[in-house]
């Protein structure tokens, strides 16, 4: 049903209809009354974006998304929006409301503790926001927002459908100059043609584990419990039967990319995916979490930058592959990608827990 | 590959892999390894900027591929300047970090059994951690900064003394050794913007100094979270703009390779539609992530509330990562193909270039504001740190004087009158050379005053310039030092800046813009006059002789390093407290003299000093911008 | 009008709307959701690009893939920040 479409024929009744459910997953995130509602609209987004990668052709990208994109930032954003207080007004977005909330709040939390009057004022003062109240400055801003971006919309619009498109210049070429054993172009595109730019952006997951270990507690994130406890015996039971099944779609993903649609990312979301499911079911992670999480962290990125570093002592350019040992090299920075990428987004997530409060389950 | 080649690609990479690497060494060795990696890529960036100087602009095919399949990395003499600046600037604060940990900010270090620790901390004499007082821990820095926002501590659920909540104790302490893998990750990122000749690739690296960016002003402790995440959105929105700008340009040319997309927009007119659109939207998102005014609220808490290590390279460096991008997309990638309207054929456009010309206007509009709105928001400043991030925005308003010439060089009605010995085809790349110098010389100088900054903050615990009066008696280095990065910002002979104002004057009277001219001076006025607010409240003692300057006394949980005695050069201490897990608060009362010593004062001086010396190399450096230049 | 112009239609939309809601809306996670939504605009964009060429052009498609990852990577860490900052101004409590 949802083949990929030829660019130019005609949006029949399923894009028309895709394209609706797509808005209405945009508006419903961008404007929902609650936390839970914007995370959860943001989710569905995600499946029916799924869909439309699909319909443009692309497996790798919708595979991708529904690893990365859907799936672990929703657990991510879920886990965000969860944490609401049951008190607080559902996290809305219109400014006074919040903002008398926290003060108040911060009144009586100040109350409570001792902290002396002039913290008051402060500590209600920063709140989630950085501009100065009032009605008629939120509607001045945001007509002057809306008449911008309609300026550009317009412009964008007009320019686009008469743009004259020409086709890339690399066409037809990456299919020739596959190294040898990638038969898939997707990958030989993003280990081989424009490996680069994967180590930057590898690179930048890293950094992100790095942002969260400095922000945690002794260098650490907290690895307390999960969010809402143990959770129940039979998700727990159903976790612990599908890991094992998991585990193998990973790896079998990492493997299937050389020459069908998968690759380093989609194998890494699944296998984080699978570490997350293990902590929500309760499996004490705290020691792997501690003596592993780093070295797998850095693993992705120290092996590429090395494996870089063999063209030279070769006498090629950085980042070249000798024809005989290409498939190896290729096939041993992907898995190490895929430690890596899973590392980077499973510490995203327990980056989660509240350093300060979270007991260490080690 | 030749000696360079290989250098420019080890710039990157050899940051990167250091930075993976610190992240699993103890914090105690971060230190000396963050700085031995530094030393090496400030060397191989060396190679790169001598074998560009000699003339030749370095190019690299990654992978053998060549574009438009594959990445190059090309560096020519806009890089090699940029490149050659945070080399310098880079290696000066690791200098300063190393020699001062708490610089590198606050991080939660866990307190596990806090009966023994009140007991160990009454034992020891301090009175306010007995288990009777509400008011156990104090926050660590700056007891006495009312606009930093962050509640005195109460560890846990507010209620101290309770057992059975949920969680432990946490405690913040100064110096946070996530600072280097994350400050060196930053670095890989602004050679790889900086090296690079690949739309997509300067995305991705602009992307990597952003994120790293976000956390190193996160280090800054709770205060700064804030100001963070509004960074992040910032930085995010920007780079996503630069990402549609570049699909755009794919769409319309066919390929993502800086040279090959100029080369397509210069030949084929039906592109220049979707060039253009491109063109307003990657300005819109670098303006976004340069802090033009009027969007320039995010930088002013988030260049403020960083560590002390962190601000310069914030000001310094990660700015001109923008800028560079700018440059590149305006000269090289569309001004090649829009002869007509920019660069130094330029008349005014009647066609439906008009646009660039407009939009050439509009930054030049939005330049002269932020200079002028935002030296007055700096003059009236009361603390240091956010005075010198006003500075900034302000300075980055030069830069964007710029444009008017660069889209129309010969608006003059004066058509016949030699004002200047400019040749009419030089006036525009003296324009570039102007705002590229000035941009170096600010980076320079704006080090130094963060670190000056910084320093005095560590020290005394605040950065009130009220409460600092007389401070430049006891800190004569310091002084000095901000006095020389005073005479960089301000323009004054002998500095990059002066070289830089001197030919961005020129070559707005040669191009007939007279009313640059005003602007400049009364930015000049504006920079001087709350520079020297600054110095003076510094070297002057303060009217009332009861505000005396003490030392922070760092409160009863003891200094930097948290371990005995504090040592001079930290590394003791950073030891015991990565080591330490139990109560080493209630400690030692080790002075700020300690932690912060009077040697690290030699970091600003030397970027003071620089300041001054880089003012006899502009020619060299206007030199060096004609390698790979595209006039 | 045919698919291609369909679907960068709707990329340009989104990808306005998250902006405008960006740089518009005051709550975090509001802001956070309209970053993302931004981005998948962005991408929609990207895609449909590639989608010109049959089969879709495998080097965009690489694109849009590391795009995806990076805009995950920084909610991530706009997410922790936000729980942390969260976490403050409730006193520390979970």
């Amino acid at each position: 049903m949802l083949d990929a479409a030829s660019p130019h024929q005609t949006a029949g009744l399923l894009d028309l209809v895709l394209a609706g459910c797509v808005l209405v997953g945009v508006v419903v995130s961008l404007f929902g009354r609650s936390r839970r509602a914007q995370a959860m609209a943001f989710l569905c987004l995600g499946v029916f974006m799924t869909f439309v990668w699909m319909r443009l052709g692309s497996v790798d990208v919708a595979l991708a998304e529904a690893g990365i994109g859907t799936g672990l930032l929703s657990a991510l954003l879920v886990h965000v929006a969860a944490g609401e207080r049951a008190g607080r007004r559902g996290g809305s977005v219109d400014d006074s409301t919040t903002r008398d909330d926290r003060v108040m709040r911060a009144g009586r939390d100040a109350r409570g503790s001792g902290i002396p009057r002039g913290d008051r004022g402060g500590r209600g003062d920063h709140g989630g926001r950085g501009d100065p109240g009032g009605r008629t400055a939120r509607a001045g801003r945001a007509v002057t927002g809306l008449l911008a971006g309609g300026v550009v919309a317009v412009t964008a619009v007009s320019v686009w459908t008469g743009a004259r498109h020409r086709l890339p210049g690399w066409e037809g070429e990456v299919g020739e100059r596959l190294p040898g054993g990638v038969s898939h172009e997707v990958t030989g595109v993003l280990l081989d043609f424009r490996a680069y730019d994967t180590l930057l952006e590898s690179a930048v997951l890293m950094v992100a584990g790095f942002v969260v270990l400095a922000l945690g507690r002794d260098g650490a994130p907290a690895t307390g419990p999960a969010f809402g406890g143990g959770g129940s015996a039979t998700a727990s039971w159903l976790v612990r039967l599908c890991a094992p099944v998991l585990l193998v779609l990973g790896a079998w993903l990492l493997f299937a990319g050389s020459s069908s649609p998968g690759g380093a990312f989609q194998s890494g979301a699944v296998l984080a995916g699978l570490l997350i499911l293990l902590r929500i079911a309760g499996v004490r992670t705290g020691r792997f979490d501690a003596a592993w999480l780093r070295p797998l962290l850095v693993l992705g990125v120290v092996v590429f930058a090395l494996a870089a570093a063999l063209g030279p002592l070769a006498g090629g350019a950085w980042l070249s592959w000798g024809p005989g040992w290409a498939f190896a090299a290729i096939l041993t920075v992907e898995t190490c990608l895929t430690v890596g990428i899973a590392a980077g987004l499973y510490l995203l997530y327990l980056g989660l827990a509240n350093p300060v409060t979270a007991r260490s389950d080690r | 590959m030749s000696a360079a080649e290989t250098a420019m690609g080890g710039a990157v990479l050899l940051p990167l892999l250091a930075a993976a690497l610190l992240a699993l060494l103890p914090a105690a060795r971060r230190r000396a390894v963050g700085c031995g990696a530094a030393v090496a890529t400030a060397g191989l960036v060396l190679l790169t900027v001598r074998e560009v100087s000699a003339g030749r602009t370095v190019e690299v095919a990654l992978g053998g591929h060549r574009a438009p399949l594959g990445i190059a990395l090309y560096a020519d003499g806009l890089s090699a300047l940029f490149l050659a600046m945070t080399a310098v600037v880079g290696l000066v604060v690791c200098g300063y970090a190393a020699l001062v940990p708490a610089s590198t900010g606050m991080r939660a270090v866990a307190v596990r059994d806090r009966a023994r620790a009140t007991a160990a901390a009454v034992g020891r004499g301090n009175p306010a951690a007995g288990p009777a007082s509400r008011r156990v821990r104090r926050v660590r820095i700056a007891p006495r900064v009312p606009s930093v926002r962050i509640p005195e501590w109460r560890g846990g659920s507010g209620v101290p003394g309770e057992s059975g909540e949920p969680g432990g104790r946490v405690r913040w302490t100064a110096s946070n050794p996530g600072f280097w893998p994350l400050w060196l990750a930053c670095w890989a990122g602004l050679n790889a913007v900086f090296v690079s000749g690949d739309l997509f690739n300067t995305y991705v690296g602009l992307e990597l100094v952003g994120l790293s960016a976000v956390g190193l002003v996160a280090l800054g402790g709770r205060g700064a979270w804030e100001a963070a995440l509004r960074y992040l959105f910032i930085a995010v929105a920007g780079s996503i703009l630069f990402l549609i700008a570049a699909g755009l340009i794919v769409a319309a040319t066919g390929t993502l390779d800086l040279r090959l997309a100029a080369e397509v927009v210069a030949a084929d007119q039906r592109t220049h539609g979707t060039a253009l659109l491109a063109l307003v939207l990657l300005t819109l998102g670098l303006c976004l992530k340069l802090a033009l005014m009027p969007l320039h609220a995010w930088l002013v808490p988030a260049h403020a509330g960083s560590p002390s290590a962190v601000s310069p390279l914030m000001s310094a460096l990660v700015i001109k990562a923008s800028l560079f991008v700018l440059l590149r997309c305006w000269i090289w990638l569309v001004g090649s193909g829009f002869g007509d309207t920019i660069g130094p054929a330029a008349q005014v456009a009647g066609t439906d270039q008009a646009a660039a010309t407009w939009l050439g206007w509009v930054l030049g509009a939005l330049g002269t504001l932020a200079l002028l709105a935002g030296g007055l928001l700096a003059l009236r400043q009361t603390r240091l740190k956010p005075l010198i991030a006003y500075s900034t925005v302000a300075q980055v308003g030069y830069w964007f004087l710029l444009f008017p010439i660069l889209v129309d060089p010969a608006s003059a009605t004066l058509e016949d009158r030699a004002v200047t010995t400019l040749a009419e085809a030089s006036v525009v790349p003296a324009a570039i050379g102007g705002a590229v110098a000035l941009a170096l010389g600010h980076g320079l100088a704006k080090a130094a005053l963060f670190l000056a900054a910084g320093f005095l903050k560590d020290r005394y615990g605040t950065d009130e310039i009220e409460a600092l009066h007389g401070a430049g008696r006891r800190h004569p280095a310091l002084v000095m030092a901000i006095g020389l990065a005073t005479v960089g910002l301000v323009g004054l002979p002998l500095s990059l800046g002066f070289a830089g104002k001197w030919q961005l004057a020129t070559a707005a009277v040669a191009s007939g813009h007279y009313w640059m001219l005003a602007v400049l001076v009364a930015a000049t006025l504006l920079t001087a006059a709350y520079l020297l607010k600054v110095l003076a409240a510094l070297l002057m003692d303060a009217d009332d002789s009861i505000s005396d300057l003490v030392a922070a006394p760092r409160g009863a949980d003891g200094g930097a390093g948290g371990g005995a005695g504090g040592a001079a050069d930290g590394t003791a201490g950073e030891g015991a407290n990565s080591g330490a897990d139990d109560g080493t608060d209630g400690a030692d009362v080790a002075t700020a003299d300690d932690a912060v010593p009077a040697a690290a004062q030699l970091a600003p001086l030397a970027l003071g000093v620089l300041t001054v010396l880089t003012g006899l190399a502009g020619v060299w450096t206007a030199d060096l911008l004609e390698v790979g230049a595209p006039w | 009008m045919t698919v291609l112009d369909l679907y960068l239609l709707l990329g340009a939309g989104i990808a306005l709307a998250g902006l405008m809601r960006l740089l518009l809306v005051s709550d975090r996670f509001a802001r956070l959701i309209a970053m993302n939504v931004l981005g998948v605009g962005s991408l929609a964009l990207l895609l449909a690009l590639a989608a010109r060429s049959a089969p879709v052009d495998p080097v965009l498609s690489a694109l849009v893939i590391t795009g995806l990852v990076i805009t995950v990577a920084f909610t991530g860490v706009g997410a922790v920040l936000i729980r942390r900052i969260e976490g403050e101004e409730r006193g520390g409590e979970p």
